[in-house]
């Protein structure tokens, strides 16, 4: 009996010791792993050095793994539909969201976050990606929309006005068009549904085109037919050589070793453009609000944001887990060290963008803020958020890009067929 | 060997036969034959991995799709014209190169130049596919800079429908066509002297000796090295992954390719799929058999 006093004496002691050694927050989650499968974003990289501070207040111990965005797609989708689980956080984009919830693959998250963390806060229009069915799977954590940009130095020299519609963007890369030595303007022209489809979407809604009217897809009208001649003629008259295929790096590539003159092109391509160790046009590069169509200016909006996976985080414990790594590394404070750390694009959060430091970063590109805010405005999703989508978009991607190297010529009767596979691709899950 | 002679084997065999060769045929049943069985069982269910609720039985409609899909058909040929381009031209530049290095050089510099045959082989697949991306560029490419340099216009090597392919044959045959002559190089190391020089002595000239005594006796290796490079070629996928993604359009699809496409990177059809696969494995298996029956002559 007394022996059994002593152990259970010795035991509460031990106990006691423990739970006044850490707050009672950290000891809820000590030993718990989290494993964060991630795409080599800045967003990470300046939040790296700051995950051990995390950890020790948590207990939580978190490993990121990284996979390029393709690798990354299909790992988290295999991942998730073998219910392998080896990860419990999921680095999701504007694609993976519909598909993944639609699959139950996702946790509902929005219980699981401390109460005091603030979600009213996001760019709404970043928050819907995260939102399927009226549910919050995730928290965005970047986002961004698309602009123009343009050579300064060579529009100030001959005093040529900046493009503000789609007709002026036209003779603008026809007049900068001087090969060998100079191209118009470069486009995405790479098979895919989020590489040419995505850039090739949003001239078709400045054209007041898209792509389905419910459920029937509309994107081979008068309107597709008219978007893809006006695109096939930037791209193959205006667009360096091998530009009819290129993707949104190989584009991004031409324009910074200074041989093409304008670029329809994402926000947040500035931080490379501008980067003295890559980009060979450091300083010569004006901003300006995305040209606007026949109907007005219409611009890509995305985010990429964080969700926890079903298979990885099984227990209530990993889920709280997940769900409080998640609220800390998009919580404000985590936003204000990334612009702190240069890197402003990085953030989620309306309350940032009026913050001091934003204002400090983006000090000497005054017309950037202006042309991001003007995308922010005009910008919505473009892509149809159905879990079909990277099937018909990747088909739909063939196809422009046949159209684009010459292997087609027929425009309207290609269009005509992607809607076609579309139909039945969404047939088959009927 | 016929199932009798098979039947006489097994029944002359002791029980500790049966017992010591278990673990390998657990192992064999458990990583050949167990994913093929997984595979066929797929290919002819409708697994998706976006509903994997959904599992059922639907005999061949797999299998009948494929026949009218235009992907499919374009990969298969596509697999089948890399292939057969990238084997003849490897083998046919290694024997070149081999029958060259042996002729012509003797002792520490072959050893030399044969190590220097080594390094393109060596280099990780994907560092050559990013590699020669770069080279092949048409702005900011090597090859560009110089066709520039004599006034040629950039020449657009992977965006070019009709260059696509043999822009990437070529790279595939500069990795395997030197490793290929280091191989055969040192099987015609093997080949005795005496025929040779007996051959040259009845006045057989160079061409006659190379026809009627090396080559016989380079065979047996040369196969060999053809049935490894036809199957690494047919089931290619991190060169042109890397380098053109299967594009411009479908140009440089192989089947491993839209496999892949359309069975996890895009649609997620995972049994249809499957079914794309057993069709490889199927002509794997014919070009195999015809072969070795051609071999055996």
């Amino acid at each position: 009996m007394k022996k059994i006093v002593k152990i259970l004496t010795t035991l509460l002691f031990i106990v006691a010791l423990v739970a006044t050694a850490f707050p009672a927050g950290a000891a809820k989650y000590e030993g718990v792993k989290v494993k964060v499968l991630a795409q080599p974003l800045t967003f990470w990289e300046a939040m790296e050095p700051f995950i051990p501070e995390f950890e020790k207040e948590t207990g939580i111990s978190v490993s990121i793994t990284y996979y390029p965005e393709t690798e990354r797609r299909s790992k988290s989708r295999l991942d998730a539909s073998t219910g392998a689980g080896a990860f419990q956080v999921y680095h999701v984009d504007e694609q993976n969201v519909p598909e993944f919830a639609n699959a139950g693959w996702l946790v509902p998250i929005k219980d699981y976050y401390p109460s005091e963390y603030d979600m009213d806060d996001f760019a709404p229009g970043y928050l819907d990606f995260l939102i399927w069915d009226g549910v919050v799977y995730g928290t965005p954590f970047r986002g961004g929309t698309d602009l123009l940009m343009y050579r300064k130095d060579l529009f100030e020299a001959e005093n040529y006005p900046v493009p503000k519609t789609m007709e002026e963007l036209r003779q603008a890369a026809k007049h900068f068009t001087r090969p060998p030595d100079l191209y118009g303007i470069s486009l995405r022209g790479e098979r895919g549904a989020g590489m040419n489809c995505w850039l090739w979407q949003e001239y078709l809604a400045n054209f007041g085109g898209k792509y389905f009217e419910d459920t029937t897809p509309v994107f081979n009208s008068a309107e597709g037919v008219a978007t893809t001649k006006f695109y096939m003629e930037l791209i193959q008259k205006y667009g360096p050589p091998g530009g009819v295929n290129y993707s949104w790096s190989a584009m991004l590539d031409s324009f910074m070793a200074g041989k093409v003159a304008m670029l329809t092109c994402d926000s947040d391509f500035m931080l490379w453009v501008e980067n003295p160790e890559k980009s060979r046009v450091v300083g010569k590069v004006g901003y300006a609000p995305f040209p606007a169509g026949p109907a007005g200016r219409a611009t890509n909006a995305w985010a990429h944001g964080i969700a926890v996976s079903k298979a990885g985080a099984r227990s209530e414990k990993e889920k709280g887990a997940a769900a409080l790594f998640i609220a800390w590394i998009t919580s404000k404070e985590s936003e204000i060290r990334r612009v702190k750390a240069g890197e402003y694009l990085m953030i989620a959060r309306m309350s940032t963008l009026e913050s001091p430091e934003f204002v400090e970063q983006l000090e000497g590109y005054p017309d950037w803020i202006v042309a991001f805010r003007e995308g922010l405005k005009a910008g919505r999703p473009l892509f149809p958020r159905i879990p079909e989508w990277s099937e018909i978009g990747d088909n739909l991607g063939i196809i422009l890009e046949e159209l684009f190297v010459g292997t087609r010529t027929d425009i309207g009767a290609s269009l005509d067929e992607a809607a076609g596979y579309a139909v039945k691709v969404l047939e088959k899950r009927r | 060997m016929s199932i009798s002679l098979w039947r006489t084997i097994i029944a002359k065999q002791s029980k500790e036969f049966f017992l010591f060769s278990f673990p390998a045929i657990a192992v064999l049943l458990l990583i050949a034959i167990y994913p093929i069985v997984v595979a066929i069982t797929l290919s002819l269910q409708n697994v998706d991995l976006r509903m994997p609720w959904t599992r059922e039985f639907v005999g061949f409609t797999n299998y009948i799709r494929l026949v009218s899909d235009r992907r499919f058909l374009n990969s298969l040929k596509v697999s089948l014209i890399y292939a057969t381009a990238t084997l003849s031209l490897s083998i046919l530049i290694g024997l070149a190169l081999a029958f060259f290095v042996q002729e012509y050089f003797k002792g520490k510099l072959k050893n030399i130049i044969l190590f220097l045959f080594l390094l393109p082989f060596v280099i990780p697949r994907v560092s050559v596919a990013l590699m020669w991306k770069f080279m092949y560029s048409p702005l900011l490419g090597v090859y560009n800079y110089f066709l520039g340099r004599v006034g040629i216009h950039p020449i657009p090597f992977l965006s070019s429908p009709k260059l696509a392919l043999p822009s990437i044959v070529a790279v595939d045959t500069w990795q395997w066509c030197f490793f290929i002559a280091i191989l055969i190089a040192s099987s015609m190391e093997l080949i005795p002297k005496a025929p040779i020089e007996a051959a040259r002595l009845d006045g057989a000239s160079k061409l006659q000796v190379i026809m009627y005594i090396t080559f016989p006796f380079l065979k047996p290796s040369l196969i060999f090295i053809i049935f490894i490079k036809w199957v690494e070629s047919l089931r290619t996928f991190d060169l042109i992954f890397n380098m053109t993604r299967g594009g411009p359009g479908i140009v440089t699809e192989t089947l491993d390719l839209y496999v892949y496409t359309q069975g996890i990177a895009s649609a997620g059809e995972i049994s249809y799929a499957s079914s794309m696969a057993i069709v490889m494995l199927i002509i794997t298996i014919l070009i195999i058999t015809v072969a070795s029956k051609w071999i055996q002559k």
